[in-house]
């Protein structure tokens, strides 16, 4: 059989491993574009619904906790499109690998499992995060009137911000479907995560609506730099040192949780339970 | 040093104990009980590079966990473990590069992905340098017949073809050690056929170490030389195929079908034979008889003259022992290996 043959021809220089994986998972979320987009448009009908309650509470021009409407139109379409980075569906596939026992045919190819997790979420994520940007900046400026970054130096800011925040929602997600190992029970712990993530992430409400206790409390959490970090930066309410403050903690969560998964997996893999003798 | 060193290897798995129905339930929760099962007790096996060796034994004996201990997915409680120098759950990743795995039931290709697709990400994953990336391509396209599948993707290949290409899969690496776990389950003859060949020729030009756990017995027959056998845990047996059969082997059965229907069969040939070493006479039908008699106390010639004189014979028929009736017999625990006297 001669080289032509073989009727694409392949690539045969090797790619490095995680790239690879990344762009695999891109291309996967491109040939499922209609899947993607139909979760992305789902999701709108929530950012819909919260669009009108707000405009019913902020009717008469008030202001709640300093926030004007036009503020608060803006904070629900950029939490929207920031929460939409990792979806739903990344989170599952991690747990499902999990409780399925696939995570067997992972585990035997020469790959850091997390780094392997981390490297499809990302790639999964810049198309999702390509596509609800360019859905939340289309409703925004043609519908909603929505205001751009507070700054240039704050859009910077805020496009760092939502990676981290990313890099801090993966670590979540990672060590919940690491509890997977343990409990079979993959949809509880993944309803579980989403409640806690949208409550105390400022996804559904602004943190700062909140009382202070349990202001207090989601601002210690790690979830409050998920979406209400960047979505505060990009309104310019967080700016300059404050900006920076709140980025350093995004980046500390991110390390201590980076660290908790590595000590959890040697005990997580203990635990893995292999059906059949 | 051989390739593959187990030595009192040994998993135990807590398992929950659960009383049936929602009591049972709420009771787990208040009290959580668990028992112990030793999926692997204690086994100690030595692989050559090079070796074909088959690992057998009933669903449930610890085949799975044991390969999973050799890939390192699964950390043994006890024990020593070694592959290619490597202590596997400590160095899984190194020990990754080294080893190809087939899961019969499950496939290492991406499911929506074309399958030259899945093959490129694995040679990525794996760093395989360009040019033996794509010497091992091409000789695995040709041998597996893969050209025509390669932009199909996974989802879309019959159960055959998904097995050709997870073959490929887990040989475009060049490991040293192939692990496959029932590899032509669910196949149809012709295709378990193509597959063995093509593993065979694998073991014997690439010098691939191969450890195959199946319950085809032609996949042992056709692929191994030596078969282990693990029970309950534990090693039940572990030479050449060759020395089963002669072990085993001696054991043969000669059928007569009868003239005419003969009630009295089994008296009347317990009688004929009485001087003769026979195992057992039965009669399944009333003109039908069988004889199981040991080949080295008695021959099948003498067996049917004798008969021949007392019974209406019309046909005979001699069967000579398989090895798939034999590892069957063992697994119903028909046979024992200490009976037989000789020390394994």
């Amino acid at each position: 059989m001669s080289d032509g043959a073989l009727a694409a021809p392949m690539r045969l220089r090797p790619r490095p491993k995680y790239l690879a994986l990344a762009l695999t998972s891109v291309q996967r979320a491109v040939a499922y574009r209609g899947t993607t987009l139909l979760n992305l448009l789902s999701s709108l009908i929530w950012v819909a619904m919260l669009y009108y309650l707000w405009r019913t509470v902020f009717a008469e021009g008030a202001r709640i906790e300093g926030f004007a409407w036009w503020e608060m139109r803006t904070y629900i379409l950029v939490s929207y499109a920031v929460n939409a980075l990792l979806s739903f569906y990344s989170l599952a596939r991690m747990t499902n690998a999990i409780r399925t026992g696939e995570v067997a045919a992972e585990l035997v190819r020469p790959v850091d499992y997390l780094g392997a997790q981390l490297a499809q979420a990302f790639g999964a994520a810049v198309v999702e995060g390509a596509l609800s940007s360019g859905i939340a900046l289309l409703l925004g400026v043609l519908l909603l009137g929505i205001s751009p970054p507070a700054s240039p130096l704050a859009a910077l800011l805020f496009f760092a911000s939502v990676w981290l925040g990313f890099l801090v929602k993966f670590l979540v997600g990672y060590l919940v479907a690491l509890l997977c190992f343990w409990t079979k029970n993959a949809i509880g712990l993944i309803w579980a995560q989403t409640a806690l993530v949208n409550l105390f992430s400022g996804a559904l409400i602004p943190l700062a609506f909140f009382p202070e206790w349990l202001r207090a409390l989601a601002l210690a959490t790690p979830f409050s730099g998920i979406v209400y970090t960047p979505a505060s930066i990009y309104l310019g309410r967080l700016d300059g040192l404050g900006a920076l403050g709140a980025m350093g903690m995004q980046v500390l969560w991110a390390g201590a949780l980076w660290l908790l998964a590595r000590l959890l997996w040697g005990p997580s893999v203990r635990a893995l339970d292999v059906q059949g003798g | 040093m051989p390739l593959i060193e187990a030595h009192d290897l040994t998993k135990r798995f807590r398992l929950p104990v659960k009383s049936p129905g929602l009591a049972g339930a709420v009771k787990h929760l208040l009290r959580p009980r668990h028992e112990e099962k030793l999926a692997v007790d204690g086994i100690d096996l030595t692989i050559e590079a090079g070796e074909s060796v088959a690992y057998v034994g009933p669903n449930g004996a610890g085949k799975s966990t044991t390969v999973k201990m050799l890939t390192g997915i699964v950390v043994p409680s006890s024990g020593k473990v070694r592959v290619g120098g490597l202590v596997p759950h400590k160095r899984r990743i190194e020990n990754a590069r080294n080893i190809g795995v087939v899961f019969g039931q499950r496939t290492q290709l991406w499911w929506d992905l074309p399958v030259q697709e899945s093959l490129r990400l694995l040679g990525d994953i794996y760093e395989v340098p360009e040019d033996r990336f794509g010497r091992n391509l091409r000789e695995v396209t040709e041998l597996l017949e893969l050209e025509p599948l390669l932009r199909t993707p996974a989802r879309q290949l019959s159960l055959g073809q998904r097995m050709r290409c997870d073959l490929a899969a887990s040989l475009l690496h060049g490991p040293s050690v192939l692990y496959l776990d029932e590899p032509t389950i669910g196949l149809d003859v012709a295709v378990k056929e193509r597959i063995r060949q093509f593993i065979k020729r694998v073991n014997a030009e690439r010098e691939v170490t191969v450890l195959l756990t199946s319950h085809d017995l032609a996949d042992i027959e056709g692929l191994c030389s030596r078969l282990v056998m693990i029970d309950k845990g534990r090693i039940a047996f572990d030479g050449p195929l060759q020395e089963i059969r002669e072990r085993f082997g001696r054991e043969r059965v000669i059928h007569l079908i009868l003239h005419e229907a003969h009630p009295g069969g089994v008296a009347i040939a317990t009688d004929a034979l009485r001087d003769l070493a026979t195992v057992a006479i039965d009669q399944p039908e009333p003109h039908r008889l069988s004889v199981q008699f040991d080949s080295a106390h008695a021959t099948a010639g003498a067996i049917a003259g004798r008969l021949m004189g007392v019974l209406p014979v019309n046909d005979l028929r001699l069967d000579e022992p398989s090895i798939e009736r034999i590892i069957r017999q063992l697994y119903e625990g028909e046979l024992r290996f200490a009976e037989e006297g000789a020390a394994p």
